[in-house]
């Protein structure tokens, strides 16, 4: 009596059980042929010393920027013949970027490059993973008080800003109301960016810039929002300068959406790819960029160099790519284009 | 209390004409306000913005608000959108003709819900826990099908359906549709007596688990409509789409009238609701006040709403307390 | 869900005559979590090379220290069969109120750190004052403050960030003592106070008791709103707490500090054992709740996948220990029928 009321309490368990069963089984197998596609290169750095490996930290994931920097370090690996890992963190959000480069210390990789969310809030963990060893870097973004060794970037932080706000200015005739929008708070090199566009509108008497600079997070439906705000609260706008790469294609969108297509004008940093509609459609003006692949590429080169003991050296020449220059701990490649209408085409990033 | 409202259905209906006087109150004053010292609240272009809005959190709260009135809660529904989104994305990018695009993107944001209401149901798991469970599973599953990127341009055609008065419009048939649900038919009854007392309808024979994984089903189509929309407005999606939106559907919720605790409130409520998030936050944004301050807004209108029902609550003990003093004499005069 | 049907639950789940029968019975709360987490050391053991490593642990324990001082205070919450969403929230106001009392006014670190947790504690009445003598739903009363204490963080330094925290802080959080990061030790001391106070006090069983059921506490003479705002205002103070700490690890103060910390805290109580519905509450599971999730995504992290990987794990482990629950429940229920 007893065996048989245990019998069937527990096979009504397994019955009961079957539909959750089935749902979470259904919901693994999603996951993990999701993530099979790009977990093939890692788990073999994890014997140390016997093959070189550098880690790529971006500031997060989830824009083709961040796309594009990935296939840069997959193309690193293979014609180095390193590992090279590359990852970011959900959201743009320092603390989630540092507990994932504090995992990354635990490995001991043999460098780190670290594109930080946060330019401040990053420099505990740089200092930590120097301690322990780790050779650490920056690129595309930069901490310049931290202890990283140097900076690869292709442009003058700064002067990009500036050449963005002039180009901007030119498209709008020297006078109006210009918006700045921008991702996170934090990242150092959009920071910069902005501070050289307000530097350079100061110069032109006709151009007011309206405050406050809007800040999207990297995020770009987030940013379509925004610039759809901002273009009612402003009715009367001349032009927007972008300082991260979703939001050039984000504010073309929100002109569409408005019915402002040519009379509000649009420059800033983007992928070619995904403004490629905005700029056919006269929505956005133009674009300066660089190939973020190249851009990761390259500085998966100078990393690689720099542990075999061949630190940068300024005037050198690199392959395919011709003069880089380094003073201050910043190594600036020359690998800006300027992408209009007439060029978008010839980009296939 | 909420046994005595389901006990009696014609309560509710006298109810009903009550609960959303405050959100309509605060609606109805902030566009007055508005129009009166904002000339560009009233122009078309920003009307179009708002109703969008609008549309976006509505769609999502009415499925909410349905949830709610079974007593549960769906944590899941912003998760579910952005999962759906994302499919229907994927499939207009690899070039899937964009109908059947949408016919996926709906039946991924059903079998979200259905997970959920499966969940809860089959198994007897707290909602709140569940769909907790699922809003992480959800986000994270499409974040790493996707690769979090992001999918843009759609076709145009599609594109074009996010633009204007389609959301608003699809909003309002949404409403007047879960409204009369609630309101004319046996299942919109049934959904309300659970949310009065789940016991109460298990002992009088209803189907209660069936109606709450078809309440979580609708609460996940509402999700993938929403999700639709939204896409074809921005010309973009990602799986970080709409995070906080959940939130923001459960405030549009509360601030409409409807009770957390399930039983009391209508969809027409909730709808209110999302209306005066869509508009107070236009307010900020018209009053050149940086959009992310609208936590202080929200925060302030949930407390406001909360206090109302407070209120309501405390008034109503008091008439019953007298009705019991007048009945319990009159049987003592017999 | 009414409360009846969860008295009737709680009724069926009766720990003390539940323990004489059966061998399955007598496993304690905490077995679900124990569970996962030890499958999920030893698979990470055998197959993450650097798992074990000491570094490793001491990475573990820092990074549990914030989620364990909130879960540790959201334990009480839950056991009295509220919830509290505003948590993550406070920690990005009191971050924030932190840095720009001790880097933009200049004022003393000390002050500045009670200041902090003065605002946190604030945080928190409200929060008590609204549910427990207002009598709103902690749901609500907490999503208000959810919404308005992340807004308020972003007006502190108008969105800004705040740098240059004072050394003193930066450099504490990076030290340790007796080979355990000092940051957790803070945890630890919270969580064991907390587990004390549960267990041998008298204010601890209050606590339960109040979960358990309401109205007989109310009609036993127990000042119930007392002991529910004060229990808000304490986890309000723990988020001061963790937004010290959370400043001090990232030697800045950030706006968007605390983002999903509420979701955390409440993923690591109900791990550990606590029930959602209240009335009962274990903070040994709790914390192990905590570490399972640490544990979990540092082995994602270590085995190179996805962040995402994290997300979805952590899901799955809270709808299994959540079933794993139920069916301890029922199996106690079970043998009070049988016994009967």
């Amino acid at each position: 009596m007893g065996n048989r009321r245990s019998f069937v309490r527990s096979h009504r368990l397994l019955i009961q059980l079957r539909y959750p069963a089935v749902l979470l089984g259904a919901l693994i197998l999603l996951g993990i042929t999701g993530c099979s596609k790009e977990g093939s290169q890692t788990s073999a750095s994890n014997a140390p010393g016997h093959k070189r490996t550098i880690v790529f930290v971006f500031k997060v994931a989830g824009i083709s920027y961040s796309a594009a920097c990935r296939r840069g370090a997959e193309e690193a690996a293979k014609k180095l013949g390193i590992n090279v890992e590359y990852m970011a963190p959900q959201q743009a959000l320092a603390d989630m970027q540092r507990d994932m480069i504090e995992t990354q210390i635990v490995r001991h990789p043999d460098a780190i490059v670290i594109s930080p969310d946060d330019s401040e809030a990053i420099k505990p963990v740089i200092a930590e993973a120097m301690r322990k060893g780790i050779k650490v870097f920056t690129w595309d973004s930069d901490s310049k008080t931290s202890q990283r060794i140097f900076y690869v970037a292709a442009v003058d932080d700064v002067q990009i800003g500036e050449d963005i706000a002039n180009a901007l200015a030119k498209a709008i005739n020297y006078k109006g109301k210009v918006l700045i929008m921008s991702g996170g708070r934090g990242a150092d090199n959009l920071n910069k960016h902005v501070d050289g566009m307000e530097m350079a509108f100061s110069k032109y008497p006709g151009i007011t810039v309206i405050k406050p600079v809007l800040y999207n997070d990297d995020d770009k439906s987030k940013a379509v929002n925004m610039a759809i705000e901002a273009l009612q609260q402003h009715p009367n706008v001349a032009g927007i300068a972008c300082a991260n790469s979703p939001s050039p294609p984000a504010c073309g969108e929100a002109l569409e959406r408005t019915g402002k297509v040519g009379k509000v004008k649009v420059w800033g940093l983007a992928l070619p790819s995904e403004t490629r509609p905005y700029l056919k459609n006269g929505s956005v003006t133009g674009l300066y960029l660089w190939d973020p692949a190249q851009l990761t590429y390259l500085a998966a080169v100078l990393v690689n160099n720099d542990l075999s003991g061949h630190p940068p050296v300024n005037g050198e020449t690199l392959d395919h790519v011709g003069k880089i220059t380094y003073k201050d701990g910043q190594v600036t490649l020359p690998i800006r284009l300027t992408i209009t209408k007439q060029n978008v085409d010839q980009f296939n990033f | 209390m909420s046994n005595r409202t389901a006990s009696r259905p014609r309560k509710i209906f006298a109810l009903f004409t009550i609960r959303e006087l405050p959100a309509l109150a605060i609606l109805l004053v902030s566009i007055v306000w508005l129009s009166l010292t904002r000339p560009a609240f009233r122009s078309i272009d920003n009307l179009t913005a708002v109703g969008q809005d609008a549309a976006f959190v509505g769609i999502l709260a009415c499925g909410e608000a349905l949830v709610i009135l079974t007593g549960g809660i769906d944590l899941s529904v912003a998760a579910n959108l952005a999962m759906s989104g994302c499919v229907a994305g994927m499939m207009m990018i690899a070039g899937v003709a964009w109908p059947l695009a949408v016919v996926a993107a709906l039946a991924v944001a059903g079998l979200g819900g259905l997970v959920n209401g499966v969940l809860i149901t089959y198994r007897r798991l707290p909602p709140i826990l569940v769909t907790l469970a699922t809003w992480f599973i959800f986000r994270s599953i499409i974040s790493i099908v996707t690769h979090s990127r992001n999918y843009a341009p759609f076709p145009n055609s599609f594109a074009n359906l996010g633009g204007g008065n389609l959301p608003f419009v699809v909003f309002v048939l949404v409403v007047i549709g879960l409204a009369l649900m609630t309101l004319r038919t046996r299942f919109g009854r049934r959904v309300i007596a659970i949310g009065g007392s789940e016991t109460a309808s298990e002992l009088s024979g209803l189907p209660v688990d069936a109606i709450k994984r078809r309440v979580y089903l609708i609460a996940g189509l509402c999700a993938g409509l929403s999700a639709l929309l939204m896409m074809a407005r921005n010309n973009n999606v990602e799986s970080s789409v709409a995070s906080g939106y959940e939130l923001h559907a459960i405030a549009a919720v509360v601030v409409g009238g409807v009770r957390l605790s399930g039983g009391e409130g209508t969809i027409l409520g909730a709808a209110l609701g999302a209306a005066i998030y869509a508009v107070l936050h236009d307010a900020l944004i018209l009053y050149g006040q940086r959009a992310e301050l609208y936590g202080l807004i929200t925060g302030a209108i949930i407390l406001a709403a909360a206090f109302g029902e407070v209120l309501r609550r405390r008034v109503e003990e008091s008439k019953y307390k007298a009705a019991n003093i007048a009945v319990t004499g009159e049987t003592a005069s017999k | 869900m009414s409360d009846r049907t969860d008295a009737a639950r709680r009724a069926k789940a009766l720990p003390r005559s539940a323990r004489r029968k059966g061998p399955l019975n007598r496993l304690p709360p905490e077995t679900g979590v124990a569970v996962v987490l030890i499958i999920a050391v030893l698979y990470l053991s055998f197959t993450q090379p650097y798992f074990l490593q000491r570094d490793n642990f001491r990475l573990i324990a820092k990074q549990s220290a914030e989620i364990g001082i909130l879960a540790t205070g959201m334990t009480y919450i839950i056991a009295t069969g509220g919830i509290d969403i505003s948590v993550g929230s406070v920690v990005g106001l009191c971050s924030l109120v932190l840095g720009a009392l001790s880097v933009v006014l200049g004022w003393s670190l000390w002050i500045s750190i009670i200041v902090c947790l003065g605002v946190g504690a604030a945080c928190g009445l409200i929060n008590g004052l609204l549910i427990a003598r207002v009598g709103m739903p902690s749901i609500i009363a907490t999503l208000a403050m959810y919404a308005a204490a992340r807004a308020g963080a972003l007006l502190v330094h108008s969105g800004g960030h705040i740098s240059n925290i004072p050394t003193d802080l930066v450099n504490f959080a990076q030290t340790d003592f007796a080979g355990v990061p000092s940051v957790a030790w803070i945890a630890i001391i919270v969580a064991v106070s907390g587990a004390v106070i549960l267990r041998r006090t008298n204010a601890g069983r209050l606590v339960l008791a109040l979960g358990g059921n309401r109205e007989a506490s109310r009609m036993s003479g127990v000042n119930v709103k007392l002991v529910e705002m004060l229990i808000y205002t304490a986890v309000g103070m723990l988020a001061g707490l963790a937004a010290v700490i959370t400043t001090a690890r990232a030697a800045t103060a950030e706006p968007n500090a605390g983002t999903t910390y509420e979701i955390q805290a409440i993923t690591a109580v109900v791990l550990g054992g606590t029930p959602i519905t209240g009335g009962r509450a274990t903070i040994l599971g709790t914390i192990l709740g905590v570490i399972t999730v640490t544990v979990l995504r540092d082995g994602v992290a270590l085995a190179g996948q996805d962040a995402n990987m994290q997300q979805l794990i952590i899901g799955v482990a809270l709808l299994i220990a959540v079933e794993v629950e139920r069916w301890r429940l029922r199996q106690a229920a079970a043998s009070i029928e049988v016994a009967a």
